[in-house]
């Protein structure tokens, strides 16, 4: 957990650029940001300084800007400096080494973050938007990250909150304080109420479908007969030459995958090895992953040639969600789709591509997001606000009961605070606020 | 004079007072009650009565524990009610209307029989200390009494001032005098204080009210005693009386605001936000346009009624201007109008869980010098320290009551852990564990410790033994099939589904509309001098314990899951200051209140999850 101490490491990724910029967060980071040059006078807060780096011998090994932030006015609530030096990883290398000289340590992953959360400058859901920000796939997933770590959702969150908590002491005076018997029109306004929260509560579980798909993206796996056309229609999605087609069924023998957006969701679309009887040891292999891929993908996209009239018998380890008769071109135009499931498209010549795509969105449902929505994004986040529900649904049951008891209606409330509480990290147990910032890399 | 040495020393005869001389002279222990007057020994110096919504059911565990309060409740009781009937079992709570009179008498009587007791008519004004452990007080004569116990249950006289509008009065009570010098006493050991404030309303003279124009309120027809002990228990079902304030009172108060000590500055204690004044109600609940007052006569047949619910400390005419604007009060006149009274109080964060302070070995304190409000709050912790102060001077292991057993215990660790900023009252909210401590159980709950320390006579423990063993032999009774036959006019009569095969009876009863009375079921004999109160309890809990079964297990998991907290104890030097990581406040309380257990340190205000991690990561390190 939190130690008193200063760390330090890089924040930029590693490798040769223009500029990298190392991160200290601690006590001592004043310190050591004057020992770093000897000329070097008293930080000032938010202030940009020139920094002369001087190795422990004094020797000068790069010139840099470095900003200090006063604490609690800074990213981790602790006094931090930036220090921005040269690309190179040698310089990189040579700061960090030198500022651990000085009494800092390198940082574990994530532990500037989980610093920030500790001191209470974000909860535990802007914390978890950090890493999700920074690794966003999508120009929309990176707004409603952003959205999330300015702490929109966790806004929402603390109205649900405050609700609870004003229904809660309602049932406490009645308890507690009143001396006299239940006003008559006490408990229909308290179902009406706990009615309106588990109904804001199941609006917000529906975001999460969109939410997660935002951060985590979609896996679409093709699949069908060899020489069914699947590269083809990669490279087509892709707008790339990626996968190597060629007449001859087997030429794919491993998967090949690329990536697009659908509004804004990340999409992976694997292109997998052709399902046949195989001759060949290592085409055979290719299938045998294939079979684990299509398990595991969000949606299961079935490709055969139109011409083909009866497709090869093969079991599948899960229903196709989408079925693609590809080839249209060669078909004659008298024949008819009914089944919605069924599209008709050419790889080749592009035909039926938007038809595809907003099949494809619309099998990975969840409502779009208004451009200023938050939405959960986690199955963290899910599974606490589903055991927040749980006991509001429990209150609506005694309420709908016959001489409903209020003081079980306050346990109901009070749990499904604590799941609340869990969610914000308010009262997060230590190994599960380990267990998230572990998920983070080195800086961050 | 000259006193010979006590085991035990309890300085003030209130409610605290009493229980605290009473339970450690029956633990055999040598001890003296010192208090300025000894006709005011266990005065009720505020309402006429005793229990209450969460404050009923510590009367009960005051008399599993053996104390008296419940006791002699039920013999100067003169109307009984279980309050919250409609709103949940865990919430009944029982509460009489009680003659002050004979309450004190009685309680009087029997400490004067109680046979290692001694009462003292003298003012503490001093204490008699070294290194670090109390040896003593001295009075205000200069005798010296030792002791190597002391329990200081001052209640409201330490510095107090009345006010009654501008007027201002020390006192510590009306017309007993003020207790001076034991709160320097205190600060010159390293305690602190602080300063609180409470209020009483204006006594009325019953002949000039139209009662005619009251509502009247009886009690129970099948009243229910606080103690266990009141076995042949049949108690009057005195009247009392109804009427509201109304806009017109409101106006006057309002008008005559400034004149009130609260508003105009200058009473400088707290207040409690749960027990307020009239004009704090009429300011704050502006939009209620009337409030009740109860009209309680103090003793049976008194002349003196007792307007609860207007509390006020507004100047004598305003008082009586605003309550002749009741239609049942247009000539009422006063025998005492109401007042204020600031005081000074320990806040109990300088005590350990025993009750005893930290700063000074031996010295207890207990009651409303504790910052607490009411006679009940009062009592219980009076019982607790006099059974402490007797297990220190005897050698033996303390009684610490946990937060799922009683709310004595959830009140001694709440006055332990938070900070004390009003007065402090039981509610039954600040219970985490309320399922489990019903009035009704507290027998079941706490008779082990009774047992272990010997707190009640060995006649009394067989009889709650029996008790509970018939509670369990009715429980078992419930495993009884019942077949549609039998079931099923009950459930024609109630509309509800009927059986098509046999079921057992726990399963029925968990139905809500059902009853255990409308049960077929042949329950066991109970003995024949038994009240039909004990038996309809016993029913009753047996019926509770199986229709709220699955949240009493809830509950139990709860507790397990606090209990892993409990367990970890925190160092007792351990230096906060050199704690790094942890946040400022949190250094500051936690090196204030140095709690015992992580548990504890969780429940402190102002301590962040965070801090509690940093706490864990040490002592795992340690």
């Amino acid at each position: 957990m939190i130690e008193h101490d200063t760390i330090v490491a890089p924040a930029t990724p590693p490798g040769v650029g223009g500029l990298a910029v190392v991160r200290l967060s601690g006590p001592q980071s004043g310190d050591i940001l004057k020992a770093l040059d000897s000329q070097h006078r008293p930080p000032k807060h938010r202030q940009a300084t020139f920094l002369r780096l001087e190795d422990s011998t004094g020797l000068i090994f790069d010139d840099a800007m470095a900003t200090f932030f006063r604490s609690p006015n800074s990213y981790t609530g602790e006094d931090m400096a930036e220090i921005s030096c040269h690309g190179n990883p040698l310089i990189v290398q040579q700061l960090v080494s030198s500022c651990c000289t000085r009494g800092a340590r390198i940082a574990d992953p994530g532990e500037f973050t989980k610093r920030a959360f500790v001191l209470g400058k974000m909860d535990l859901i802007q914390a978890e938007a950090v890493a999700s920000f920074i690794e966003a796939q999508s120009l929309e997933s990176t707004r409603l990250h952003h959205r999330l770590l300015r702490g929109d959702l966790s806004t929402r969150l603390v109205a649900l909150k405050t609700k609870l908590m004003s229904l809660l002491q309602s049932v406490e005076y009645a308890l507690d304080i009143s001396e006299e018997e239940i006003e008559p029109g006490f408990l229909p306004g308290l179902l009406k109420d706990t009615t309106s929260l588990d109904r804001s509560t199941s609006n917000l579980l529906a975001t999460y479908q969109r939410g997660h798909l935002l951060t985590f993206g979609a896996t679409v796996v093709l699949t069908g007969p060899p020489n069914s056309g699947k590269s083809t229609l990669l490279n087509r999605l892709s707008n790339s030459e990626r996968a190597i087609t060629s007449p001859d069924p087997g030429t794919t023998r491993d998967f090949i995958d690329v990536q697009f957006t659908l509004e804004g969701i990340p999409v992976t679309l694997i292109d997998t090895a052709g399902l046949r009887e195989s001759r060949d040891s290592i085409e055979e292999a290719g299938i045998t992953r294939t079979r684990t891929l299509m398990k595991d993908a969000d949606i299961l996209v079935w490709i055969q040639s139109a011409t083909d009239k009866s497709p090869e018998e093969l079991s599948l380890p899960k229903k196709p969600d989408i079925v693609l008769l590809n080839k249209s071109d060669l078909l004659d135009s008298s024949m008819k789709n009914t089944d919605p499931n069924v599209l008709f498209i050419s790889a080749l010549y592009g035909d039926g591509m938007e038809a595809f795509k907003s099949k494809l969105l619309k099998n990975l449902g969840g409502a779009p997001l208004l451009s200023s929505g938050v939405a959960l994004t986690t199955a963290r986040q899910h599974a606490a606000l589903i055991s927040f529900q749980r006991p509001i649904r429990q209150s609506l049951t005694i309420l709908h009961s016959p001489n409903p008891s209020l003081e079980l209606i306050s346990f109901e409330f009070r749990d499904a605070l604590e799941s609340l509480d869990v969610l914000l990290g308010k009262t997060t147990p230590d190994d599960i606020i380990r267990a998230i910032f572990s998920n983070f890399c080195v800086g961050k | 004079m000259k006193h010979e040495e006590f085991d035990i020393l309890v300085v003030g005869g209130g409610h605290a007072g009493v229980e605290a001389a009473s339970i450690a002279a029956y633990l055999g222990r040598k001890t003296a009650l010192i208090t300025m007057d000894l006709r005011s020994i266990a005065r009720m110096s505020c309402n006429p009565a005793i229990g209450g919504l969460a404050k009923g059911q510590i009367v009960r565990e005051i008399d599993v524990l053996g104390g008296i309060m419940g006791r002699f409740a039920d013999w100067a009781g003169i109307q009984f009610k279980i309050l919250n009937r409609s709103k949940g079992r865990s919430v009944w709570s029982p509460r009489a209307q009680v003659d002050k009179r004979l309450y004190e008498q009685g309680v009087q009587r029997h400490l004067s029989r109680l046979k290692n007791l001694t009462l003292i008519a003298a003012e503490v004004v001093n204490f008699i200390d070294a290194r670090g452990q109390i040896e003593g007080v001295i009075l205000s004569d200069q005798t010296r009494i030792a002791s190597r116990n002391v329990i200081l249950t001052c209640g409201t006289f330490l510095n107090g001032l009345i006010h009654i509008g501008r007027q201002k009065i020390r006192a510590g009570r009306m017309g007993e005098s003020a207790a001076n010098g034991i709160t320097e006493a205190l600060h010159a050991r390293g305690f602190s204080t602080g300063r609180l404030k409470t209020g009483t309303p204006p006594r009325l003279d019953a002949a000039t009210i139209d009662w005619s124009l009251t509502k009247p309120v009886r009690g129970d027809d099948n009243p229910v005693p606080f103690s266990y002990r009141s076995h042949n228990f049949d108690p009057p079902n005195v009247l009392c009386h109804q009427v509201y304030t109304s806009e017109s009172v409101h106006e006057i108060i309002r008008e005559k605001l400034i004149e009130s000590p609260l508003y105009s500055g200058d009473i400088h204690g707290t207040g409690p936000r749960y027990c307020p004044s009239i004009e704090d109600k009429v300011y704050r609940f502006a939009h209620h346009s009337k409030h009740l007052i109860f009209l309680e006569p103090e003793w049976t047949g008194s002349r003196q009624i007792y307007a609860n619910g207007f509390s006020t400390s507004l100047p004598e005419d305003v008082q009586l201007e605003a309550l002749r604007k009741i239609p049942a009060l247009k000539n009422v006149e006063f025998l005492r109008p109401g007042y204020a009274i600031e005081y000074d109080f320990i806040p109990p964060r300088q005590h350990k869980n025993t009750l005893e302070s930290k700063a000074l070995a031996g010295l207890f304190f207990a009651g409303q010098v504790n910052g607490t409000s009411g006679y009940e709050e009062a009592a219980a912790q009076g019982l607790v320290a006099g059974i402490n102060a007797a297990a220190r001077s005897a050698g033996t292991e303390p009684l610490i009551l946990g937060r799922n057993e009683a709310y004595i215990g959830v009140l001694i660790d709440d006055l332990i852990t938070k900070d004390t900023v009003e007065p402090y009252r039981m509610f039954t909210s600040r219970a985490e564990f309320r399922l489990l401590l019903r009035f009704s159980n507290a027998d079941a709950r706490l008779l082990s410790h009774a047992k272990r320390i010997h707190l009640l006579p060995q006649k009394e423990i067989l009889f709650l033994e029996t008790k509970q063993n018939l509670t369990r032999a009715v429980d078992a009774c419930l495993n009884t099939s019942l077949s549609p036959d039998e079931m099923n006019p009950v459930f024609v009569r109630s509309g509800t589904k009927q059986l098509t095969q046999k079921q057992p009876a726990r399963a029925l009863l968990k139905r809500p509309e059902i009853r255990i009375s409308d049960l077929p079921i042949v329950f066991p004999d109970f003995p024949a001098d038994w009240g039909s109160w004990l038996k309809n309890e016993i029913l009753s809990e047996a019926e509770t314990e199986v229709k709220y079964e699955g949240y009493i297990q809830r509950q139990w998991e709860q507790v397990q899951k606090s209990r892993r907290h409990e367990k970890i104890s925190l160092p007792a030097h351990l230096d906060y200051s050199g704690l790094l990581g942890l946040s400022n406040e949190a250094r500051e309380k936690l090196s204030a209140i140095r709690p015992q257990t992580l548990g504890q340190a969780m429940r402190i205000q102002g301590i962040s999850p965070a801090d509690i991690a940093v706490l864990s990561v040490y002592l795992v390190r340690k």
